[in-house]
């Protein structure tokens, strides 16, 4: 997509355009912001001229008068081509097929949430129909209830079809369908339910009327005008997608897609659309712990400071977070010492933290977009349907890539996607996985394998072996011995493997965290080594001709938003979880560790022993974060923190790009932003005398004290620039929300300043400029345009944006700390004395999209999708429990006894199992499982669990909403945004 | 002696014309004693009103307050277990408010309308902030007929699915008949 664009002269109205050669017409008028109305057509789908919408009058030469009226998206562009918008035949056709369509459309728009930002609002208005002539009766449908997320009002249809083209065909959906003929064509399920998809929460913006909404957006809604947004980076995993959140009266509303070239381009995930319900959550911490405050009205400084003192001079270990944005890291780390800093990894993470960063400083890390392109991908060890879903759905787009080159053969352009899919048939770029669980890709790969990660390993050696050996190179005698010791289907893959590696011009591995194996990332790197060795290199330069063979590309996802920055700062003396706690039991006088600093850190790598022993050895715990954890209950000092909308900050994406995202909205005293209450410790508790008083500040102060800072810091912005606004021109009721409690209109708060040119100042008004390109659009508006259809307004179709990239900085040399790696695995007890018998194996964690992440965990929402408690195992050794499928077994895993229903893999090797278990975070995988057959109470007592749970979700959803519905009203006169001692 | 005249003449014809009106009815009421007549169109306190069945006709679509030039419409809606939406806070700060009427012009339902009361002071500034139970009335106001959920296509209870005013029956997607 990023490839340079080739350009053709056309003549619009008799004006001549330069507009992109390989797109088509409708595209090419859109991207010189001229308004041509569309239904069906969609940059990433392409078209299929199904709507009849973009009819234009296309002339033979300059004397042509006539002309005759083609449908522009499905018209390829040609040098010197001349059509016309205006011709008065051509209007009143667009103008009919408005007025067809609207026959049947329900007069429903004051109660719809689409109205506002709705695409066909604005297409009516732009065909200039504005009068109903006809007169009979409308055709209705009736509604199905498609879950917790979407909405459906199917009266509002006019069959454009672009859901069906994105859940079904983009997004490789099963669930979703069109039923019906002629004037009654129905889109939804077979049966009421929830939809399956991942990206169903596309549908909403995919759709350009209301048939599709938001549910929980609906519930507390807001126009779309009344919304006051801000470029986010959504905060759920390693992707980055950029995101816009909207905030109205105090409470977050909603997250919706911003368009960026190379990541996310128009589309997320519901894990991050929908995950933001956390920022309003029943959890949030909202008051401080341990600390006295004075006056009942609110928290001074110096209150903070009074507490503090006590510990002045002490030593603090401090540990980090992935939530936490970078500066926030960088500043706790600067002031503990990076001696004392941790990022809450255990050894075994450290050691794949280690191996992880040596291989982004060897192979360049694809884009989504890049992703995208590529011929031939391979996947190791990770469901990334589940933990990176954005990234999933960009695969899904690569096996495409066999019918585009298919299609291009015979001169077909790859946005005409009927034509397209219809000559690609079911031929697929081949995709093979090698993995322990089986994933929602498995049905459009090539092949696939289970197995459990110490043979994974093991697979990819015989797979280097194989390809070393197809390179003609010499292997030792070892290795041609465990080749021929593996099983002839194990075989019979790596082959197929080995083949279609070797015939690929831009082949991708693609590998995770979330097995937790160091050792897999190891023979990653191994693999990687082979790849990009000179023989390989010769073998595909020579063996290709026409194409350019690119280096094999390697994606590896970690599991959190900001884990690679996390990372980024890790030194060679930094400490690994286990280090922490031996530092603390260490009585060495009057170099004792003190206390221990939590900044926006659950401990989730901590066992409960390990948690128990932090909190026997250390004095002091404080723990700065947003939500209640079991943290927050046992530290000393606890400092509420602000949520993603409601601070500034970097979050680096799996390719290591350093995201800016800003503070949406103003919090109530004493929540405030991590660095804040950072820089209160470090005035009372490490003596430095600086105040930190905004965001910018903190970024100079980091540049200057952090040596190798990525993040550019420019000396010459001009901070009397006007600034971009957070709320729409058409903001309402600003002299009134406040009103009931004082007529006179609260101050407008100050927004920080900004300390270099690509990350534009924003105001918290409706006052300022627009953004001029989409990476700094608070929200997506061009004239005439409302709905998110104006980002074809914005972005000039696919071309990459010219903004400056920040990478984290990584250290040349790699990090060697032998004593991460040497950790020995404290062997749980076995089970008690049972007379049943008890059957183990090793119990690998299914991910799953909406369970995986901590924050979007607190969505009620996403308790109700809970799957149910399960176990998947081999024949044998369930038959050998004298059980059958969907039986009860209870778990024993690391010291936690769970019970789940029992199913059975024929694929499955004989010591490995798979699950999913709610009780269980997401680092418990990769260990040995003790399953036995669960008594009737023990069934019993988890079913009824399981449904207090489901109960406890749904009170929890309503009680959230009332709270909600009662602070709008609360409106405070002034939000603080300048810390605890702003006026 | 013609200009003389003339001069004379406008003399005896303005006193004249003042004689005359002293005996006309005057224009001017005691005010607040006798009240004048406004039309029933004429801009003043804005009401909400309700639909023929007694029930709120605003649906919180937050037209009013986007039309509203000075800002002074404020609201939040909700959906309530009727399926109807209605406005969970509804606030006019008069001391704001212009009259212009836009809000009226926009509203799409007959709900916000303006009254022929003018009489809107207040000692303090504070009192001229309405809130819904000062604005809603229990009467259909000007349009006495419409209800804007008879003519939408949104099922409430009561009112299923293609039994709206302008509604055929809900198709059956599974049936087989074409």
């Amino acid at each position: 997509m990023a490839k340079a664009m080739e350009t053709v002269t056309i003549f619009i109205d008799n004006q001549a355009y330069q507009v992109d050669k390989g797109n088509n017409l409708l595209a090419g008028v859109l991207s010189q912001k001229l308004n041509l109305p569309y239904f069906c057509w969609h940059p990433s789908m392409g078209s299929v001229g199904a709507c009849r919408q973009c009819a234009v009058t296309q002339y033979q030469d300059e004397n042509d008068q006539r002309g005759r009226l083609v449908m522009a998206c499905t018209t390829p562009v040609t040098e010197g081509m001349r059509i016309g918008l205006k011709e008065p035949a051509a209007e009143k056709f667009r103008e009919q097929v408005i007025s067809a369509m609207m026959t049947n459309h329900p007069h429903d728009c004051p109660v719809c949430a689409e109205g506002g930002e709705c695409h066909l609002q604005d297409m009516t208005v732009m065909t200039g129909h504005s009068s109903r002539s006809y007169q009979g009766k409308k055709r209705t449908f009736t509604n199905q209830n498609l879950g917790e997320f979407v909405g459906h009002e199917m009266n509002r249809c006019i069959t454009c079809y672009r859901c069906m083209r994105f859940y079904n065909d983009y997004a490789g959906g099963k669930d979703f369908g069109v039923f019906g003929s002629k004037n009654q064509v129905y889109f939804g399920r077979q049966t009421d339910g929830q939809l399956e998809s991942e990206f169903s929460g596309n549908l909403v913006e995919v759709c350009p009327t209301g048939v599709f909404t938001n549910k929980l957006f609906s519930a507390h809604f807001s126009r779309k005008w009344d919304l006051q947004s801000a470029p986010s980076i959504c905060a759920h995993c390693s992707v980055g997608c950029n995101t816009s959140i909207g905030e109205r009266y105090g409470s977050v509303r909603r997250v919706v897609n911003r368009f960026h070239p190379d990541i996310n381009g128009y589309f997320l995930c519901d894990r991050g659309r929908f995950g933001i319900g956390f920022v309003n959550g029943e959890q949030r911490l909202k008051t401080t712990k341990g600390i006295n405050q004075l006056s009942p009205e609110k928290l001074s400084r110096l209150d903070v400071a009074k507490t503090l003192v006590h510990h002045r001079g002490k030593k603090f270990i401090g540990i980090g977070s992935a939530r936490a944005s970078l500066e926030a890291n960088a500043y706790l780390q600067q002031l503990v010492g990076s001696n004392n800093f941790s990022a809450g990894l255990s050894n075994q993470q450290m050691a794949m933290a280690a191996t992880h960063l040596s291989l982004l400083n060897k192979y360049i890390v694809p884009s989504v977009a890049q992703i995208e392109d590529s011929d031939f991908i391979l996947i190791l060890g990770e469901d990334i349907t589940q933990t990176a879903p954005r990234a999933a759905l960009a695969v899904r787009q690569a096996l495409r890539n066999v019918s585009f080159d298919k299609a291009a053969d015979i001169g077909i352009p790859s946005w005409q996607d009927s034509a397209v899919r219809t000559i690609g048939g079911t031929e697929r770029t081949p995709l093979f996985a090698l993995q322990s669980t089986p994933t929602k890709l498995d049905e459009v790969s090539q092949a696939t394998m289970l197995l459990a990660p110490e043979q994974l390993s093991q697979c990819i050696e015989a797979l280097i072996t194989k390809v070393q050996l197809m390179l003609g190179l010499s292997v030792s005698s070892e290795k041609h011995e465990l080749l021929a010791t593996l099983p002839t289907e194990k075989l019979r893959l790596l082959e197929q493997i080995t083949q279609s590696l070797l015939k690929a011009k831009k082949p991708l591995v693609v590998t995770g965290w979330s097995l937790q194996s160091p050792a897999l990332l190891k023979s990653t790197e191994q693999l990687m080594s082979v790849l990009h060795s000179d023989d390989f290199m010769r073998y595909n330069n020579e063996s290709s001709e026409e194409s350019e063979y690119l280096s094999c590309q390697l994606a590896i996802f970690p599991p959190e938003s900001n884990s690679l920055g996390l990372m980024s700062l890790l030194e060679q003396e930094s400490l690994s979880n286990e280090q922490v706690l031996t530092q603390l039991s260490h009585d060495s006088g009057d170099n004792d560790v003190f206390g221990v600093i939590l900044l926006e850190q659950q401990l989730a790598n901590f066992s409960n022993n390990q948690l128990q022993q932090l909190r026997q050895q250390a004095q002091v715990i404080i723990a700065i974060d947003h939500s209640e954890s079991e943290i927050s209950n046992l530290a000393d000092i606890v400092m509420p923190a602000t949520a993603i909308s409601e601070g500034d900050g970097h979050f680096a994406n799996y390719q290591g790009i350093l995201q800016r995202y800003y503070q949406v909205h103003t919090t109530l005293s004493p929540v405030q932003e991590s660095w804040r209450w950072l820089n209160l410790l470090a005035i009372s508790v490490f003596q430095q005398p600086e105040r930190v008083d905004s965001f910018a500040h903190l970024q100079k102060v980091l540049a200057e004290e952090c040596k190798n800072w990525p993040i550019n810091i420019s000396k010459d912005v001009e901070n009397d620039d006007v600034g971009i606004a957070r709320q729409t021109h058409r903001n309402s009721g600003r002299t009134s929300q406040s009103a009931n409690f004082s007529v006179h209109e609260p101050q407008v708060t100050k927004s920080s300043a900004s300390v270099n040119t690509f990350e534009p100042p924003l105001n918290f008004s409706m006052e300022g400029k627009s953004a001029e390109n989409s990476s700094s659009q608070p929200f997506a508006w061009a004239p005439g345009w409302n709905s998110n259809q104006s980002i074809n307004h914005n972005s000039s179709g696919n071309n990459s944006e010219s903004s400056e990239r920040c990478f984290i900085y990584l250290k040349s040399d790699p990090l060697l700390n032998q004593s991460w790696s040497a950790s020995e695995e404290e062997s749980p007890s076995q089970p008690n004395l049972q007379t049943e018998p008890v059957a183990h194996s090793l119990f690998i964690r299914q991910s799953t999209c909406f369970h995986d992440d901590w924050q979007a965990n607190f969505n009620a929402e996403f308790t109700l999708k809970l799957p149910i408690n399960q176990l998947t195992m081999s024949t044998e050794q369930l038959s050998g429990l004298g059980l059958k499928s969907g039986n009860f077994v209870k778990v024993l895993l690391a010291d936690q006894q769970v019970v789940g229903k029992a199913y059975v893999d024929e694929s499955l090797s004989e010591n490995l199992c798979y699950g999913f278990f709610h009780q269980l975070t997401a680092t418990i995988t990769n260990i040995t499982a003790y399953v036995s057959k669960a008594n009737d109470d023990e069934i019993a007592e988890h079913l009824s669990n399981q449904q207090q749970l489901m109960m406890q979700a749904k009170e929890q959803q309503a009680q959230v909403l009332a709270r909600l519905k009662i602070t709008d009203q609360l409106v405070p006169i002034r939000m603080v945004s300048g810390g605890l001692d702003e006026h | 002696m013609k200009t003389l005249f003339s001069m004379f003449y406008s003399q005896l014809r303005t006193m004249g014309l003042i004689l005359k009106h002293t005996f006309t009815k005057a224009d001017t009421v005691q005010y607040p004693e006798e009240q004048p007549y406004l039309a029933p169109r004429y801009r003043g306190r804005i009401v909400l009103t309700r639909d023929p069945s007694g029930e709120e006709r605003c649906v919180a679509c937050n037209l009013c307050a986007v039309a509203c030039p000075t800002d002074c419409i404020s609201l939040q809606q909700t959906i309530d277990d009727d399926g109807r939406k209605r406005a969970e806070f509804f606030r006019i700060n008069f001391s704001r408010c212009i009259l212009c009427g836009f809000c009226e012009e926009a509203c799409p339902t007959y709900a916000i309308q303006l009254t022929p009361d003018v009489e809107l002071a207040e000692y303090e500034r504070q009192n001229l902030v309405y809130e819904k139970e000062h604005l809603l009335i229990s009467g259909p106001g000007k349009y006495p007929d419409y209800s804007f959920y008879q003519q939408s296509g949104l099922a409430i209870s009561g009112k299923e699915k293609g039994q709206g005013e302008q509604e055929k029956t809900p198709i059956d997607v599974k049936g087989l008949m074409p």
